[in-house]
């Protein structure tokens, strides 16, 4: 079992709710993958084209809902969505996210620590999403985080677990749970994050674009159950030379 | 009946002096849960909602979730 905060998970695999092709393929992947935690952005309404409700189905299947701050570009930008979010969700929790640039949406790690201790300050369990660095992550927890989304590559980009050296540093430095955001585009990727020991991981493009995205919501699920039983299991060490598996008895010598 | 004049999301409305929030979010068809608003920049919480009287020149600001990673 995974806490954070005030709440306990079973399921280590975090879904976004972005980019499925429909309302219902997104909540018949998410009831598939087994999910308890849920990302949703914010956004100001459109008085013409009035958006699906796409909160009533996963309230409906027990979902927790995770509101991120997406969109916003500074501290103060990111405090006011929380607050909002806070409103339209009736739930504490955020998921900090400050990426003034749009083509890498990489993490502003100022504006991420200012925000971060205003909203641990005024009872928000934060989650903020930031670059793989250890250093950071350390001063977010000292700030009050509940845990820390370090990404394994650019949003969207599916290209795995790239900042490998820097997890590893953050996951053996971290007391707060750390969970692998961004990046990860295939199953392998999200047990490998789990074998490191990364305390959970968020999905969302791999599964919401995929072919089939219940069934690949399904692939993850069992890739972050078999990562994370590896991890707890302890994994075999590396070495540089071969180490026989089989008794290397003469027995075919003198044939 | 008297109205008065305001905005939301930068659009216009004529409303029913003495509207509070809560009227208002079911007179534009908004009232369903996982919405948030803003009056003039300040956030009004939801249990504020059915005292807060919207004034003449105010500006709402309203907000909704949606789907997002």
């Amino acid at each position: 079992m995974l806490t954070i905060g005030d709440k306990t998970f079973k399921s280590r695999l975090f879904t976004g709710t972005g980019k499925f092709p429909n309302q219902q393929s997104m909540v018949d992947a998410l009831a598939a993958s087994g999910s308890e935690l849920v990302t949703m952005a914010l956004k100001r309404v459109d008085m013409q084209n009035r958006d699906d409700d796409i909160l009533a189905p996963l309230i409906a299947n027990g979902m927790n809902l995770l509101p991120n701050t997406s969109g916003a570009r500074t501290a103060k930008e990111a405090v006011f969505a929380a607050q909002l979010a806070r409103e339209a969700l009736q739930t504490n929790w955020v998921k900090l996210e400050i990426h003034p640039d749009p083509k890498y949406l990489l993490p502003d790690p100022i504006e991420t620590l200012a925000a971060a201790e205003e909203l641990a300050r005024e009872g928000f369990i934060v989650l903020p999403y930031v670059h793989a660095d250890p250093v950071l992550c350390k001063r977010l927890e000292q700030v009050g985080c509940a845990a820390v989304m370090p990404l394994g590559a650019p949003i969207g980009s599916n290209k795995g677990i790239r900042t490998l050296d820097f997890l590893e540093i953050i996951i053996e430095q971290a007391n707060v749970p750390v969970v692998v955001d961004a990046g990860i585009g295939s199953p392998s990727h999200a047990a490998l994050a789990m074998e490191m020991g990364a305390d959970a991981v968020l999905v969302n493009t791999a599964i919401a674009v995929a072919g089939n995205p219940v069934a690949m919501s399904q692939a993850f699920a069992q890739a972050v159950a078999a990562g994370r039983q590896a991890y707890e299991a302890g994994l075999a060490g590396q070495e540089q030379q071969a180490v026989a598996s089989s008794p290397l008895t003469a027995f075919l010598e003198g044939a | 009946m008297e109205q008065i004049k305001i905005s939301i999301n930068g659009e216009v409305r004529h409303i029913a002096a003495n509207t509070n929030i809560a009227q208002l979010l079911v007179e534009i068809g908004n009232a369903e849960q996982g919405v948030a608003l803003a009056v003039n920049q300040a956030i009004i919480a939801r249990s504020e909602w059915p005292a807060h009287i919207i004034n003449h020149g105010d500006e709402i600001s309203l907000f909704q979730a949606i789907a997002g990673g």
